[in-house]
């Protein structure tokens, strides 16, 4: 069984949603290319899927929401989902697949460490 | 500014009107300069594009496509640099853009009683990860409260949020009080966001 590459960066999409903290996904295409394709195509999979030389190359561009946990944790569980859902798609390519996750937007829930509110009116 | 392409001579403009005119007759100064030659590929890639749409017959663009471009647009042009981060295994490469640092840093100062953040700028090469950085920062203070104490706090939450966010080393925090604000937002300072 195999999948074309759309299928592929649907499954993409569809699992790295799934991860805490992916709070969004945006279009890993190229600008210009983003712009034309979304003429024909406006519910095409976010998730960039490409073959190179044989290697499969998977991009994939979030938003996380940080809440306690570091932006960092969160995208490497996308891009292990990423990762997941490409082998499962049984590429021929899958194999040694690479996976490129870009974080674009970091929403801040979490507590900045405690600060001095001084309120002398003194400058 | 020159705004020619490579070392051929040829501006932009000039590389679309040679394609369009079926690279005839041949200007060997594009043809050997290797940038001009990537870049009429990328004119041929587009024109190869367009035409695809025009054969599908597509449905007129659509107001809604207006706008979601240039939402793309926007975010793309405040995106910079991407900065790499701690990836899980060799199989996966993550980074972080450097417009979505420049936010983490503006809600941390944000963040501090106060304070409202002008303009922030990350300095240094990121090309690899744990890079050192320098972060300057501009600050509205609201009237009242001491610098200095204000500028520490900012310094300090920057800090921590770019430790706990990136594989950021951060160097120097350098942070500039520009503006001082009553309770009233200053619309100087809302404007540089």
């Amino acid at each position: 069984m195999s999948a074309q590459p759309e299928v592929v960066a649907q499954a993409v999409d569809d699992l790295v949603r799934t991860v805490a903290g992916v709070e969004d996904l945006y279009s890993a295409r190229p600008l210009l290319a983003r712009a034309a394709r979304r003429l024909v195509a406006e519910d095409e999979p976010l998730t960039l899927v490409q073959s190179r030389g044989g290697v499969l190359e998977v991009t994939v561009s979030i938003a996380v929401a940080v809440d306690g946990d570091a932006a960092a944790d969160i995208a490497a569980a996308a891009a292990e989902a990423a990762h997941n859902a490409v082998t499962g798609a049984f590429l021929p390519e899958a194999a040694d697949a690479r996976v490129r996750v870009r974080v674009s937007r970091v929403i801040t829930n979490d507590p900045m460490p405690p600060v001095t509110d001084a309120t002398s009116t003194t400058h | 500014m020159d705004e020619t392409i490579g070392d051929s001579g040829y501006t932009l403009e000039d590389l679309s009107a040679y394609l369009d005119r079926g690279r005839t007759p041949r200007i060997a100064d594009i043809e050997t300069d290797a940038e001009a030659r990537a870049v009429l590929s990328s004119l041929e890639r587009f024109g190869a594009l367009s035409r695809e749409l025009v054969e599908r017959e597509t449905e007129p663009v659509t107001p809604g496509w207006f706008d979601a471009v240039m939402r793309d647009v926007t975010r793309e042009l405040r995106a910079g640099r991407d900065i790499p981060l701690a990836a899980p295994d060799e199989r996966v490469e993550v980074v972080i853009t450097e417009g979505a640092i420049r936010e983490l840093i503006r809600e941390a100062g944000d963040a501090v009683p106060g304070v409202l953040v002008g303009r922030t700028t990350i300095d240094g090469v990121t090309d690899e990860l744990g890079a050192e950085v320098s972060v300057h920062v501009t600050i509205s203070v609201v009237f009242g409260r001491p610098l200095a104490d204000a500028a520490r706090a900012v310094r300090e939450a920057v800090t921590h949020a770019l430790s706990v966010h990136t594989a950021l080393r951060v160097g120097a925090v350098d942070v500039v009080v520009d503006n001082i604000h009553t309770a009233d937002v200053s619309p100087s300072v809302e404007g540089e966001r």
